[in-house]
């Protein structure tokens, strides 16, 4: 009986150390497990907190600068929509100087006796400067009745000789026209003869800074005039598919005019284009 | 190169052996050679600097005299630059194998060759960024440094007589000379050539350059009086249109970024 009873004493000894074995076991895992899980947790939610953070701060950032130039470009634009703004300054300059040119050339203080005093009363520069070209007694011109209160429409005159005028073109050198038998190039802004050739059976060239022009007598059945673009590097032909032919002219029959704009190296083709387009031999 | 290699400031051996021990120029033709030898003239001549401050002013002068629409001389680049000659001249004295700089500073600095502007306001070309010029950067900064000296233009600066027509003036020239300068005379003629090459964004340029536009078109008939006297007038007409265009471009940029439309 004894015996039986120091059987299972020692049994249940044996089970008691081996749970308690098991528990330290589990409690150590528990323990290491425990102290890394919660720290590895905390450090990732620190990163990803730091890199929100960070996109949160940037982001905010990038917003501020956003408002900022917002806030900038809507002061410009408050700027340019002003009732007299820059570009309405700009505009009225353009025209005065248009308008007065020759007094204003010919006299440089024109600008303030007569330029100022006479521009049309909605001129932003009238209302801005007359103040003071007045208090400066620099205008005879105290009063302008019935002054003009826009800009009119003519811009220039220009007077083309000899009279027989027959056709006319532009070109952002100048304004081409051929009266009677002769081929002239006139200043667009002051309106003044550049240039003039009475064409003649050999090819007369002119030279400016600005442009090259050919002119010669044709025997062809439709004159031929062609105004190239500056950037072609050669004159246009059917043969050169990068050139553009930008405008033609109609002169008096037997006249034909070629304009180049400048660039070096620039040889007559052999070929051209008529007016409406038909190719011919020169 | 051989004004590189008979350098007053630099020992001739050495710059002999910079150009020899560049393989590139001995043994392709075109670009590769000469930015390298170009290069090496830069790196070279400033061996010894390392404040930015004078690398920014060599960026400054050089980018002036590069961009400039007619050469200056070292007065006119100081009244447009608001710097001294005697800074010009320091900026330019070890370049003097690229740039000509006459002793007279009222003569035209002149480049020697013109691919050297081309190489220094090619990025690809000149990598270093402390001597490659940004063309549109320095056009804006030329802009506003022209507007400013045509805000200070004052009315009549020849104190000529009421009426007078510019060909009775005696001795015009001299006259416009002593009053109003060459480095004016330049301002008046080209900032709005240099305000068409600007970048049309960018705000606090922008804004900058719209302020000075106003301030001078708000007075106008001094800039136009100096443009008479200097025979130029048709160039302040194109010079208006030249800003007519700036700012219609400029006020697409406004509404592109506010939304708002320009009553332009």
């Amino acid at each position: 009986m004894v015996h039986l009873l120091e059987q299972d004493v020692s049994a249940a000894e044996d089970k008691f150390n081996a749970t308690m074995d098991k528990h330290g076991l589990a409690k150590r895992k528990l323990d290491a497990v425990g102290n890394r899980l919660p720290i590895t947790h905390l450090q990732l939610d620190a990163a990803e907190h730091n890199s929100v953070t960070t996109d949160l701060e940037l982001l905010k950032l990038a917003t501020t600068k956003l408002e900022l130039a917002a806030a900038e470009f809507e002061c410009v634009a408050t700027q340019l929509n002003l009732a007299s703004t820059p570009y309405q300054f700009a505009i009225d300059c353009l025209w005065l100087l248009i308008h007065f040119f020759y007094p204003i050339q010919q006299c440089a203080q024109q600008v303030y006796h007569t330029a100022v005093s006479l521009s049309p009363t909605s001129s932003p520069l009238h209302g801005s400067c007359l103040q003071s070209v007045t208090d400066n007694k620099l205008s005879h011109v105290a009063a302008f009745s019935g002054a003009p209160s826009t800009w009119g429409l003519l811009l220039r005159t220009i007077d083309f000789k000899p009279k027989q005028f027959t056709c006319i073109t532009t070109s952002v050198h100048g304004i081409i026209s051929a009266c009677g038998n002769i081929v002239g190039v006139y200043g667009v802004i002051p309106g003044v003869l550049k240039q003039s050739r009475v064409p003649q059976n050999q090819l007369q060239s002119y030279n400016s800074h600005q442009m090259d022009l050919f002119c010669f007598l044709s025997t062809l059945p439709l004159p031929l005039c062609g105004i190239y673009r500056q950037a072609d590097t050669s004159i246009p032909s059917p043969s050169n598919p990068r050139s553009v032919m930008l405008q033609f002219l109609q002169l008096p029959l037997h006249v034909a005019l070629l304009m180049v704009l400048s660039h070096s190296g620039v040889s007559l083709p052999k070929r051209g284009l008529n007016p409406f387009g038909v190719e011919t031999q020169l | 190169m051989v004004r590189f290699i008979e350098s007053a400031h630099h020992e001739p051996n050495k710059c002999l052996q910079i150009v020899v021990l560049e393989t590139n120029s001995t043994k392709y033709e075109g670009c590769a050679g000469i930015d390298s030898l170009y290069s090496q003239i830069l790196l070279h001549a400033f061996s010894d600097v390392h404040e930015p401050e004078v690398f920014a002013n060599l960026r400054n002068v050089l980018g002036a005299i590069l961009l400039a629409f007619n050469p200056l001389s070292r007065k006119e680049l100081s009244t447009i630059l608001g710097v001294s000659t005697t800074l010009i001249s320091t900026t330019l004295r070890h370049l003097h194998s690229v740039v000509l700089v006459p002793t007279d500073e009222s003569k035209e600095i002149r480049v020697f060759h013109k691919s050297f502007p081309d190489f220094l306001q090619d990025g690809k070309r000149c990598t270093n960024p402390r001597f490659s010029i940004d063309p549109t950067a320095h056009h804006s900064d030329m802009a506003l440094k022209c507007l400013e000296l045509v805000k200070k233009l004052e009315r009549n600066p020849c104190s000529l007589p009421p009426y007078i027509m510019n060909q009775d003036v005696v001795d015009l020239s001299q006259l416009l000379e002593d009053k109003i300068g060459d480095g004016m005379k330049y301002a008046c003629i080209y900032w709005a050539r240099h305000l068409r090459l600007s970048p049309t964004s960018g705000h606090h340029y922008i804004k900058q350059a719209i302020c000075s536009v106003t301030n001078i078109l708000q007075n106008a008939p001094p800039w136009i009086e100096v443009m008479s006297l200097e025979s130029c007038l048709e160039e302040a007409v194109h010079s208006t249109q030249g800003l007519i265009d700036w700012l219609t471009e400029v006020s697409g940029s406004v509404y592109y970024l506010t939304g708002k439309e320009l009553v332009c």
